[in-house]
Parts: C-alpha cells; structure tokens; sequence
C-alpha cells in the first residue's frame, strides 16, 4: 500500500472543565499536619481543584468532552473512550452514560484504564482505530476526580491530586499534516504494581473472604520508588518515541509530561538534556489530575500562548499499573474557546 | 578510580546536576546541610547509577550522610562488581 494512503489520527478539538472549588496549600495546612512550603517544595503545587457533594466524574467528562467537540466544529464522532482509573460505578463504564449525555446515544463508547497513562493509552486505542477504518472521529476524554479515593488524614496524596477532566477530538488524517499524532511508545510494568495501589474495593479483596480493612479502600503510594520510575520511564519511553519518530532531541519544542510533580518533570528535563523552559507546566494550579493531566496541560499552555501552531510537541506520563506512554504531534491550529 | 576521584567527581556532579552552590560542597558535608531531601536524593541514586555504573537503592543515601560517605558507598559497590 503507498504511504500516503496511511490514515493518521489528527487532532482537531481540545476542551478542558475543572470543579469549581479551589483547595490552597493553606487550605489543607489548616486540616493537617503541614504547611504550603512543605508541599510546594516537594511538588510544586499551590493549588488544586476538588469536587463538590454530588458531582462525579462523568459529570467533569461530559463538560470537558462537550467543550472538545465545540473546539471541533462537529458534534459528530463514531466513538467516545473515556480514560479514568474512577468511574462513577464499578460496573457499567462511564462512557456510554458520558456519551448519553452528550447526544451522542448509540455511538460506540469504553471506558480504559492505564491510570496517569490513560490519557495517552487512549489516544493510541483511538489512533488503531482511526488507523483500521473502524472510526472517522473519535472523543477522547481523560476524566478522574481522584480525590475520592485519597485517605482524608494522608497529607501526602491529598496534597498531590486533584480532580479534572480534559477531552480531544481526532479525526481522520493523513500523517503530514498538522495535528496527526506521530508514532507510539506505550509500555507496563505489573510488578512493581504495589507502588501505587488501592488495595480493596476490586475483586481480590470481594473475593478473598476477609472482612474489609477500612484502611484499603484509599490510594497508597510508595513515594521514592515511583519518583525514581517516573523519571526513568518517561525519559526512556520520550527517547524511543523520538527514535521512531526519526526526530532529535533538540527537535523537540514543547514537551508535555504527565503532572504529577513538578519535581519529578524537573528530573525528566536534566535526564534528557533538555532546558526546563520547553517542558510546559500546570501542576502548580491542579496538581496530579490523573487521566485528565495530558489534555489539560496541553490546553493550558496552548490557551497561554506556551504552545504555538508549528510546535513540536512530544506528550509522555506515567502512572499506576506501572504504566507508561508517549506520543509526538506538531501543534495544529485549534479553536480554543 | 579511587576514592579521591569519586568524591571530586560526586561533588562535581552535585554542582553541576542539581545546582548545590559549589563553595558548600566538600567531602564532609551532609546532604542535610547542602538541603537536599528524600527527592533529591532519589534522583542522586538514579545519577549515581549512570554515572558511576552501579546499583544504589533509592534508600541508601540519607540525608545525616556526607558527600564522602556517598562516594564509600559507590567505591564499595564497584569494588563489589
């Protein structure tokens, strides 16, 4: 087949939504055993976003996937995958709801979950299918309000997470053009699955017999460990995309990281080589937002003039499972709202 | 390489990789005192790794340790390999 027959995923809508409700480091000072040094030191956050009484995250979902599909210009596609590690029920998935809500009842709808890779796990899932002939349009949302599953006394995640969603309209391309995302790099790690954890609530813990320990049904973290995965996954799965990709390095103009920690983003910058500048930036405002961190990232900094139209942009996270995943695009002209 | 040389090279790096202010860094001071915490000294042991060629667990360097006591425990570890 000639290479310019190839289909390719195209990127033309982006469309973020946060809970109102504001949460400082004073906020969670006057709560907790800590302070807003401590926390922005360790992670660089000030702020962070939490849901109120009665949202869920289907609710973020369909306010961000609303806003893609507007920056799209349609609001037809032939398939909703919604990325989130907590949908509003353990059965049945969020997306089919989302899609619901969105007038979109009868299109295709999944949910996937790759944790803080979701977002970029999604966006190949979709890519295959764009690729296949088996979507025209896709919607990609990453939705998580992770603060439902944070321990209320663990000053540490509760200093880390925070709720948001981000969504993204692909659409089929071809892979010269603006917007089409570039090779993938996605990778996973199951032993080491005990680093980012919620241990009960799934059907190992159902199934065991046992009685619940209440303590099981929050996120635990292994903080060093994941530090040092993070750093190293992302800058290892950044250099394959490149390789495949067949750009350098120094090629790259914006590189978006999933944000988790500005601290670990930092590590990232000196592991590659690469000045801190071109790494774009937003865990100071919303903190680790899970699947919902990639588009919402990508939106702030195209909205802040931080990305242009003409960028190289390389997209890599890393999360829970562990899980990992990269992408490159050059920046297309969007409608940013 | 002896231990002379890890430690100048330790103490290059400390200045170079994360920004410790070059007239502090000595063999006798502590990570504690030139301000690195539980991060910093992850990303030590990831830097340690590929600098030096050896394994250093993410909880080997502590904060109470000194910049020479750091570079013993690499000159021991490639001593070991």
């Amino acid at each position: 087949m000639a290479g310019h027959h190839r289909r390719a995923a195209v990127l033309c809508g982006i469309g973020t939504w946060l809970p109102p409700r504001v949460v400082t480091n004073a906020d969670l000072a006057r709560q907790l055993d800590t302070s807003d040094e401590w926390i922005r030191t360790r992670t660089g956050i000030r702020e962070r976003r939490v849901i109120d009484r009665g949202m869920s995250t289907s609710v973020l979902a369909v306010e961000a996937g609303a806003r893609a599909l507007k920056s799209s210009g349609s609001s037809e596609v032939d398939l909703v995958v919604v990325a989130t590690t907590t949908p509003d029920h353990p059965c049945p998935s969020t997306a089919p709801e989302v899609a619901h809500r969105l007038g979109l009842t009868g299109v295709a709808a999944f949910d996937l979950n790759a944790v803080c890779a979701g977002f970029v796990y999604a966006l190949a899932t979709a890519a295959g299918h764009i690729a296949a002939g088996s979507a025209e349009r896709v919607l990609v949302i990453g939705a998580d309000t992770f603060t439902t599953v944070l321990n209320p006394l663990d000053r540490t995640t509760l200093a880390i997470f925070g709720d948001g969603a981000g969504a993204v309209v692909l659409r089929a391309g071809t892979p010269d053009e603006p917007g089409a995302l570039g090779p993938f790099d996605l990778g996973a790690d199951g032993s080491n699955a005990d680093l980012l954890i919620v241990p009960a609530g799934g059907s190992e813990q159902r199934g065991s017999g046992e009685p619940l320990d209440p303590a099981d049904v929050h996120f635990r973290m292994d903080g060093q460990p994941v530090f040092r995965n993070a750093v190293t996954r992302m800058s290892e799965s950044a250099v394959k995309v490149l390789d495949r990709a067949g750009w350098r390095v120094e090629d790259v103009d914006r590189f978006a990281c999933h944000q988790a920690n500005a601290r670990i983003i930092s590590a990232v910058a000196r592991d590659l080589a690469v000045p801190q500048e071109r790494f774009v930036l937003n865990v100071d405002r919303v903190g680790n937002t899970v699947a919902a961190s990639i588009p919402l990232v990508l939106a702030d900094a195209a909205a802040a003039g931080d990305i242009e139209p003409g960028h190289r942009v390389l997209v890599t996270s890393f999360g829970a499972g562990l899980g990992w995943g990269s992408t490159v695009l050059t920046w297309p002209e969007l409608d940013l709202g | 390489m002896g231990a002379g040389v890890t430690v100048d090279r330790l103490a290059e790096l400390l200045v170079s990789h994360f920004g410790a202010p070059a007239d502090r860094v000595a063999g006798g001071v502590t990570f504690e005192e030139l301000e690195f915490d539980s991060l910093a000294l992850v990303e030590l042991a990831m830097v340690a790794q590929k600098e030096f060629g050896v394994e250093v667990d993410e909880q080997e360097f502590t904060p109470e340790q000194s910049v020479a006591g750091a570079a013993r425990l690499i000159d021991s570890r490639r001593a070991a390999s």
